[in-house]
C-alpha cells in the first residue's frame, strides 16, 4: 500500500521507498521542488517559502528548508546519502504564484523563482519540467516508484508535469 | 444575485460573541477599567477559565511554571496577552465550521484566521510600527463575513470562479457580483451587530480595500495577503489585490515582509493549542 509523506511549509522530505508519495500542499507564492533519479529510484520534495537566507541566517540555520538558496543545496545533500547522482537527476518545480497587480513589493513569487534558477544554473542543473506563476494555488505530488509528478492546481483537476 | 435582506438577516442568526467575551472587550478599551476587572468577569465562565488555563500554559507562550489561576495569567503574561487569549478562545466556533464553501479543508479558515492575528503582532514589534488595542482583534476578525457567505459561496461557486478564471476578477469582485455582497462587507456588519467599535468595523470592512487613513485595516490587509501567499487558507488561490499604496503609507519594504513571514512560521510551529482551541 502506498505510504503518503506530507510535507509542510519550509520542509523536505526524501525517500527510497517505492511504495512511498511525497506531497505538499497549498504552494501559493512558495514553490515547490521535486527531484528524482530514475536509475537507483530515489526522490526528494522540498517545499520552500522565500528565495535568500541572508533575511534571516540564524533562522536558516535551524530550519534551511525554508529558503531557496539553502533548503535546495540540503534537498540534494540527502538525496546523494540514498546514493543518487546529479547527472541523472529529474528536476520539476511547481508555485511561485503572486497576487493581482504585483508591481514589486509582493513579489515574493517571482522572486523565489529567480532565486532557484540562479542556483540551478550555478550547479549547471536545468529543470526539466515547471509550472510556475499565475494567481493559483497548487498542490504537488511525487510518486518515488516512477518518478511521476502530478499537480492540482486551485479548481482544476490533476494533471502530470 | 441573491436578496440581500436574505443574508443579513443571516446575522441575527450567527450565535452572538458571549456576553463574557463582550464584556472584556468593553473593558479593554476602557481607560477607566481595572486590570482586575478582567479577572473578575472570566473567572465567573468555569469552562471559558479553564480552557483560558489550558491556553496560557501552552508551548506558545512558554512559561516555565504551571499557571493555576487567572490571576497568574495576569501577572506573568499580562493584561494585553490574557485579552488576546480570551478573543482567540471565543472566536473558534465561529470558523471551525466553514470550509467548503471557500475551497478550504476544515480548520483551515481558522488557522488563517489566527496566524493574521499573530502576524499582525510580529509586524508591529518587529517594524516598529505603533500598536493598537483593536488590531489584534481585527486581525482574528477579518473573515468573520465568510462564517455566513460561505453557503451562498458553496452554491454560486462555479460561477465566482468563472468570472476570477476567465475574466480575471478578484475573488472579492466576484463574490460581489455574483451574490450581492462579499464577505468583508458582511463582516463589517455582523462587528457592528456585535456593538464592536467604529474603526474595527472599518478595518474589517475594508480588509480588501484598505483606506490609507485607517491604520488597522492597512495592517490587517498585509497580513491577510501575506499569510494567503504562504499557502494558509489560500482556497480559491492568490486572486487578490496587493495594494502598494499601503506599503508606501506604512514604510515597509519587501524584506519587512519576508522577515516577518519567518517570524510567523517560528511561531506557529508553537501555535500548536491556539489552533486546537
Amino acid at each position: 500500500m502506498a505510504s503518503k509523506l506530507v510535507v509542510g511549509i519550509a520542509d523536505m522530505c526524501v525517500s527510497k521507498d517505492p511504495s512511498a508519495i511525497l506531497i505538499t500542499y497549498s504552494l501559493g507564492s512558495c514553490i515547490g521542488v521535486s527531484i528524482y533519479d530514475p536509475v537507483v529510484k530515489v526522490g526528494g520534495l522540498l517545499h520552500l517559502m522565500l528565495p535568500e537566507s541572508k533575511i534571516a541566517p540564524d533562522k536558516a540555520e535551524k530550519n534551511p528548508c525554508m529558503f531557496a538558496d539553502t533548503g535546495v543545496p540540503l534537498l540534494f545533500k540527502e538525496a546523494y546519502k540514498y546514493g543518487a547522482d546529479k547527472k541523472r537527476m529529474i528536476i520539476k518545480i511547481a508555485g511561485g504564484g503572486q497576487v493581482m497587480d504585483a508591481s514589486g513589493f509582493f513579489n515574493i513569487g517571482k522572486r523565489n523563482y529567480m532565486a532557484l534558477r540562479k542556483i540551478f544554473w550555478k550547479n549547471d542543473v536545468l529543470i526539466s519540467k515547471e509550472d510556475i506563476g499565475g494567481n493559483v494555488n497548487r498542490t504537488m505530488r511525487l510518486e518515488i516508484g516512477t518518478g511521476r509528478v502530478y499537480l492540482k492546481v486551485s479548481d482544476s483537476g490533476e494533471i502530470e508535469l | 444575485m441573491k436578496d440581500i435582506r436574505t443574508i443579513t438577516k443571516d446575522i441575527k442568526e450567527l450565535p452572538p460573541l458571549p456576553e463574557v467575551a463582550q464584556k472584556v472587550f468593553s473593558l479593554l478599551h476602557d481607560p477607566k477599567s481595572n486590570v482586575q476587572d478582567l479577572v473578575k468577569v472570566v473567572q465567573l465562565d468555569q469552562a471559558m477559565t479553564a480552557n483560558i488555563l489550558k491556553l496560557c500554559n501552552s508551548a506558545y507562550f512558554g512559561l516555565k511554571r504551571k499557571i493555576s489561576s487567572l490571576q497568574e495569567a495576569l501577572v506573568l503574561l499580562g493584561h494585553k496577552k490574557l485579552h488576546e487569549i480570551i478573543m482567540t478562545d471565543n472566536s473558534s466556533k465561529y470558523y471551525k465550521k466553514v470550509g467548503l464553501g471557500y475551497n478550504l479543508e476544515k480548520g483551515e479558515l481558522w488557522k488563517h484566521s489566527v496566524a493574521c492575528a499573530l502576524l499582525s503582532q510580529i509586524l508591529v514589534r518587529k517594524t516598529g510600527l505603533p500598536e493598537d488595542p483593536f488590531l489584534f482583534n481585527a486581525a482574528l476578525l477579518h473573515d468573520i463575513g465568510k462564517v455566513i457567505l460561505s453557503t451562498y459561496v458553496k452554491t454560486e461557486y462555479d460561477q465566482i470562479i468563472r468570472l476570477v478564471k476567465e475574466q480575471q476578477y478578484p475573488f472579492l469582485q466576484a463574490e460581489k457580483e455574483v451574490i450581492g455582497i462579499d464577505h468583508a462587507e458582511l463582516g463589517g456588519r455582523i462587528a457592528e451587530e456585535w456593538n464592536f467599535p467604529g474603526a474595527l468595523v472599518e478595518a474589517i470592512a475594508q480588509h480588501h480595500t484598505p483606506d490609507a487613513e485607517n491604520y488597522i485595516s492597512c495592517i490587517v490587509h498585509l497580513c491577510n495577503l501575506m499569510t494567503i501567499m504562504m499557502g494558509i487558507g489560500t482556497g480559491y488561490g492568490l486572486a487578490d489585490y496587493g495594494k502598494d499604496a499601503v506599503m508606501k503609507k506604512l514604510g515597509l519594504k519587501e524584506r519587512h515582509l519576508e522577515s516577518c513571514m519567518v517570524e510567523l512560521w517560528h511561531e506557529l510551529q508553537k501555535a500548536e493549542d491556539l489552533l486546537k482551541c
